[in-house]
């Protein structure tokens, strides 16, 4: 049911490719896993939801990465979501306007 | 550590007298006590270990001490030598302050520098210090055979010997026993080598008792005869160089004699001619004539050869018969060779060859007389003996042979004896050039020379030319041949003598002669009826009015004038000193009136046949001719040395220039003051020595005249007094006597482009002040407290390399290398400028940029605007080990990294100050770890030694890096040593080297001063540790976003981009918290880039645009230089940073 690359939780909801952050996602630990959230975004039906709720920390390489799961999403025609987003990382991404781009959710 | 070892021993004492006074069971200690016992037991075996390190930590202390004291005396010896070197001492002189200076650092050792003499191979001693006189004695003259001496099996072997036992030497009886008498019990010999590992001599320490060698004696003996090579080369080099001059001197002496020499020639053989026309064809008295004439011809070839010698001579090619030549010789050496020397001659008839007769003849002569020097005390013979030879497919060779019985030649001295100057004769007694002159005579012929000689075996020396056909003997040339005229001839001559022959033959022949012996009488006479005058006959060298002003003159009231030149110091018309004005003919002395009547034949059946050319032989005619029509400045030479005054001015002819030549000062402040305008003289040249007045006085007037005239004064003087006094009036060089032509040549040029370019410099007095304390600064500056060493070595007293450390209020220091361009006075000047600026703009600590800034801007707008100054700045933070570099125009530097064990350059470029408006700075933040050590050096260190830099590119960063576990100012020494040799020695430039050393990091306690790999990972440590710093500061969860976001941004940036992400790439980062901000620096190894070329974006183009964009927005103060990213965090103010 579940493939785990660290530092991501993957839960497959029915149609729903649920990514759970299990920590910050910065250049230390997102470097290595582009290539594997790509191959992980076969297994999405019809949307895919980041949930932020433990990334106390997403600095310019993980915005990059969120931005590629999303260019991702659009080659597949999936629905792509942000979810529990701390208030920080909320303000940063709006600070890039990534909220005018696909549907961001706070804590 | 025996108080250590004994306050143990006294603790266990206690211990155990504690542990038996406890109350405990009746069986023993208990577990718990003898648990305790081992404890302690444990502690003290610690304790003990603990102590033992201690010791060894301070024994190797005090010998690092130790070792670094004796370096610094040795560079103080080094110092003490080479200014001695850099002076006017002698050789041994130099070699004595060495003996005195390593008596500082021994002062119980007598020590010694014994030179080799090749020659004789023996030992000759050159300095002693503290050896008796009977072992000197032994010393001088020691042959180089085995068993001999330490010091002679080093001189043999190239290699140290050391004796630490005399009295168990078995070797060497006679000087073991004489030193064991006169009390020496060990002894050491280091060979001195010079640049190419050739053996100059032993360098040797003795010993009074019997003493073990350690690393200190072997230093010595290193560094001393390190010095002494150069000593020995410095001082042997500088002696050939004055004998070269002196030789030079020598040649323009014998071309003045010779010139004279043809003038009493001329008057025999004009007088022996006019007496043969008037003798009746039958009259006895005509073989008497021959004779005369002959004599004449011999006298007039030797002369050549004088002129030769001084350069001054045509070379003839012509075929002669080179057996003729031989037997005069063999006949000549018959008449004067004492009866003990038997001549044996063996010379084939008729043996023509191509070439000078006079030339060959001085070669069999010079190797006929080479013979003779070695048969003169025992008699034997003298062989000489012309062949043809042929061999297949080869031309016909003429093969001249002279040979002796005397003493032989060695091998060294077989390999030697065409170099100039080397002489197997007693001093005094040969110059060392006569077989130097045959070997450039032969192969000026197309012939080879050999030399066959053994020891014992006599000498043979074999000289081979090509050969020529035989031509047919020229008859004796009767008076009757000659053709006789009419025309006026007016005749110019100084000699009286000459004049009258001349007018006397000529009149003889028919024609109608006005003589005159001052060249303004004939122009005065020319004047008065130019029309009347058929041909012009003048000498050249006439002292009021050289030949060729007086033709000049002439033509410009009769420009058809024909004219013949007649010279005494011939030239060929090809030779460099040709002419501006045309003759029909130039004629030699001494002048046969049958020549002269020929000559004057031609040009005038050629001025009847055709109009005159005017441009036949033009030629830059520039010796003493201040004509203004002529080419090339005018320089006014005063030199009282009449010798001095020739040598100079034919090298300013040579150079190109006109120059009005004056006898002294007074001669030449009345020349100056007759031109008609005084601007006519591009340059002054003085000698300052000089009687009636002084070269003070001339430049005095000179200058009160004309403050813009340049002034080059040659000085041989120490005269510090009137040296300043002349910096006062603004002189703009000097030259110290001896000097070659070529450093005289480049110092004229010099003045005379900074002539059309330099305004009116101000303030003399001042800058002369000036000047005197830039000299001051230019010498290393030792920074007693600051791991901070330098060498420098200025090229000249007016050197332009200039090293400044400037200690700043925070601790910090501002290191300063420049390099002014030039090493004249005017390059003083410019550095006490320099320094001026430098001290006042650089107190207060500016940024580095702003102070380069503001120095260009000064410098421009200073007295010397159009001076180069490379400059390279350092600003350096001994706590943290941050090091602001920007460089305009210096070399790279070379970084060692002790932790890394790693030597780097750091390339930094820019242009040097003083050029433009905006100048180009190169800048760079280096964080240096502790033991980090770098290197900064201007050019002359790398240009000069090493032209294509390949030393610097590829040897010093390998340097560098092995001398970093050695003492850095010992490691600097080193290193210019080795850039020395690499050049052969030869400086063409300041020599300024910079070294330093980076101490332990000293962070304060609110402070975070760490370096990383480029690693993933890292930057989550750098967040954790931040965060640990400000545990104890109450942070919100935005600031502490803020704070992350901005620290993962920057170190992102450094690794990635900066670094490349190459993990062996370090990134700095220094966080230091004050109040409510955090001040952060990360520096990576890159370039730095310019953070308005990377517009931050927030779209999605790519991670850098978006971190720089967060950056920007996090932080406040954001600046990047030189690969450091600079930027404050407001812990208070941060919440609203990254809101939109």
């Amino acid at each position: 049911m579940t493939a785990n690359p660290d530092p991501f939780d993957i839960e497959v909801q029915g149609t729903t490719l649920r990514l759970v952050a299990l920590g910050p996602l910065v250049a230390s630990v997102v470097a290595a896993q582009r290539a594997a959230l790509r191959e992980l975004m076969k297994r999405a039906g019809q949307a895919v939801v980041l949930d932020l709720t433990a990334a106390e920390l997403v600095d310019s390489l993980g915005i990059t990465l969120i931005v590629g799961l999303y260019k991702t999403c659009q080659e597949r025609k999936l629905a792509f979501s942000v979810a529990g987003a701390n208030p920080e990382v909320l303000r940063l991404f709006r600070f890039f306007r990534l909220n005018e781009i696909f549907e961001i959710r706070g804590q | 550590m025996p108080e250590l070892n004994d306050a143990l021993s006294r603790l266990h004492s206690a211990l155990n007298e504690f542990l038996q006074a406890q109350p405990g069971p009746e069986e023993g200690p208990g577990p718990e006590e003898q648990q305790a016992a081992r404890r302690i037991q444990d502690l003290e075996a610690q304790l003990r270990e603990q102590a033992q390190a201690l010791a060894a930590a301070r024994d190797e202390l005090d010998r690092e001490v130790r070792g670094r004291e004796r370096m610094d005396r040795l560079q103080a010896a080094r110092m003490k030598v080479l200014e001695q070197v850099m002076g006017s001492g002698t050789l041994e002189r130099c070699l004595d302050v060495l003996l005195e200076q390593m008596a500082e650092i021994f002062p119980e050792h007598p020590a010694s520098v014994l030179l080799l003499d090749p020659v004789h191979n023996c030992l000759r001693v050159g300095a002693t210090l503290g050896l008796p006189p009977s072992y000197s004695a032994l010393m001088e003259g020691m042959k180089l055979e085995p068993g001999g001496s330490g010091s002679v099996e080093a001189c043999r072997s190239g290699r140290r010997v050391v004796v630490d036992r005399l009295e168990t030497q078995p070797s060497w009886p006679l000087v073991r026993e004489l030193a064991l008498n006169v009390g020496f019990s060990a002894c050491w010999s280091e060979p001195i080598l010079a640049a190419t590992g050739e053996v100059l001599g032993v360098f040797g320490i003795y010993a009074k008792a019997p003493e073990s060698h350690d690393e200190r004696h072997l230093e010595l003996l290193t560094e001393a005869s390190r010095l002494a090579g150069l000593v020995i080369e410095h001082r042997r080099g500088w002696e050939q160089r004055l004998q070269v001059e002196k030789m030079d001197a020598l040649g323009v002496l014998a071309g003045g004699i010779a010139h004279d020499f043809n003038n009493i020639l001329s008057a025999i053989l004009s007088a022996a001619e006019l007496i043969e026309w008037q003798l009746e064809a039958d009259s006895p008295a005509r073989s008497k004539l021959e004779i005369i004439y002959k004599a004449g011809q011999r006298a007039r070839e030797l002369n050549q050869q004088v002129l030769s010698f001084s350069r001054r001579a045509e070379e003839k090619r012509i075929p002669f018969d080179l057996s003729a030549v031989v037997k005069e010789v063999a006949a000549l050496l018959r008449a004067t060779l004492p009866e003990a020397i038997r001549i044996h001659s063996d010379i084939a008839s008729s043996v023509w060859v191509m070439g000078d007769p006079g030339q060959l003849h001085q070669v069999i002569m010079n190797l006929a007389v080479n013979g003779y020097q070695a048969l003169k005390q025992q008699g034997g013979t003298l062989s000489l003996g012309l062949a043809e030879f042929e061999e297949p497919g080869a031309p016909r060779m003429a093969l001249l042979t002279v040979g002796d019985t005397g003493a032989g030649m060695s091998q060294a001295v077989r390999e030697r004896i065409f170099e100039p100057f080397f002489t197997t004769k007693p001093e005094g007694q040969g110059t060392g050039l006569g077989l130097s002159v045959v070997h450039g005579i032969v192969h000026k012929h197309g012939g080879s020379i050999q030399v066959d000689s053994e020891p014992g075996q006599g000498a043979r020396f074999q000289v081979a030319i090509p050969c020529q056909p035989p031509q047919p003997r020229a008859p004796f040339e009767l008076a009757t041949e000659v053709q006789g005229g009419s025309e006026h001839i007016l005749f110019v001559d100084d000699e009286d003598i000459v004049t009258a022959l001349a007018k006397e033959g000529l009149q003889a022949l028919g024609y109608q002669v006005t003589a005159k012996t001052s060249a303004f009488d004939a122009l005065e006479v020319f004047k008065a009826k130019p029309d009347s005058f058929d041909l012009l006959v003048t000498d050249l060298d006439m002292p009021s009015l050289s030949g060729a002003e007086l033709t000049r003159r002439m033509r410009r009231i009769r420009p058809d004038l024909p004219a013949l030149l007649v010279t005494g110091a011939f030239q060929a018309p090809d030779s460099p000193l040709g002419l501006t004005v045309s003759f029909a003919e130039i004629l030699g002395k001494p002048l046969f009136t049958k020549d002269l009547a020929r000559a004057v034949r031609r040009a005038m059946d050629s001025c009847r046949l055709k109009p005159p050319s005017l441009g036949s032989i033009d030629k830059a005619f520039a010796q003493a001719d201040p004509a203004p029509e002529a080419n090339g400045p005018l320089v006014l030479f005063a030199e009282d040395s009449k010798v001095t005054r020739s040598l100079i001015g034919s090298w300013l002819a040579k150079g190109g220039y006109r120059v009005l030549e004056a006898r002294d000062g007074q001669a030449a402040w009345e020349s100056y003051c007759a031109a008609p305008d005084p601007s006519c003289f591009s340059l002054l040249v003085t000698d300052l020595d000089m009687p009636r007045m002084s070269g003070l006085e001339l430049v005095e007037r000179v200058r009160g005249r004309d403050p813009q005239m340049p002034v080059l004064v040659l000085t041989a003087s120490a005269d510090m007094e009137a040296l300043n006094q002349v910096l006062l009036l603004h002189v703009n060089e000097f030259l110290n006597k001896p000097f070659d032509s070529q450093v005289l040549l480049e110092h004229v040029r010099r003045l005379m482009a900074e002539r059309k370019s330099r305004q009116v410099s101000r303030r003399f007095a001042e800058t002369a002040q000036a000047v005197r304390l830039a000299q001051r600064t230019m010498e290393a500056m030792p920074e007693p407290d600051l791991p901070v060493y330098s060498i420098c070595e200025p090229l000249t007293d007016a050197g332009g390399d200039v090293f400044r450390c400037i200690r700043h209020a925070d601790g910090s220091v501002l290191l300063v290398l420049a390099d002014v361009a030039g090493h004249s006075v005017l390059s003083s000047y410019a550095v006490a400028s320099f320094l001026g600026m430098l001290s006042s703009f650089a107190q207060d600590g500016p940024d580095l940029v702003e102070l380069f800034q503001r120095l260009n801007q000064n410098i421009q707008g200073g007295p010397f605007p159009e001076t180069a100054i490379a400059v390279l700045g350092a600003h350096w933070d001994l706590a943290t080990g941050r090091m602001h570099l920007v460089n305009a125009g210096n070399p790279y530097g070379i970084w060692h990294r002790r932790s890394l064990a790693r030597t780097e350059q750091v390339v930094l470029r820019g242009t040097p100050l003083g050029l433009f408006d905006q100048t180009r700075l190169s800048e760079k933040v280096l964080v240096l770890e502790p033991g980090d050590r770098m290197l900064f050096g201007t050019d002359g260190l790398f240009d000069t030694l090493s032209p294509d830099r390949a030393f610097f590119r590829d040897r010093v960063p390998g340097l560098w890096q092995q001398l970093a576990s050695r003492p850095i100012q010992q490691a600097l020494g080193a290193l210019c040593d080795a850039a020395k040799q690499h050049g052969a020695g030869r400086i063409t430039d300041d020599l300024l080297v910079v070294g330093l050393e980076q101490p332990p990091w000293t962070p304060a306690p609110n402070q975070l001063l760490r370096t990383y790999s480029s690693v993933a990972g890292s930057t989550d440590r750098a967040d954790r540790e931040l965060k640990e710093l400000l545990a104890g500061h109450p942070l919100d969860r935005s600031s502490r976003f803020s704070l992350s976001l901005a620290l993962h941004e920057a170190l992102n940036n450094g690794m990635e981009h900066g670094n490349g992400g190459d993990p062996g790439k370090r990134i700095a980062l220094d966080c230091r918290l004050s109040g409510d901000t955090v001040q952060v620096r990360v520096v990576d190894e890159g370039p730095g880039f310019a953070l308005e070329a990377w517009k931050p974006e927030i779209s999605n183009v790519s991670e850098r645009h978006r971190g720089l964009a967060i950056l920007h927005r996090a932080t406040a103060g954001l600046r990047m230089r030189g690969g450091e990213l600079e930027f404050q965090i407001d812990l208070k103010g941060a919440e609203h940073d990254c809101q939109s």
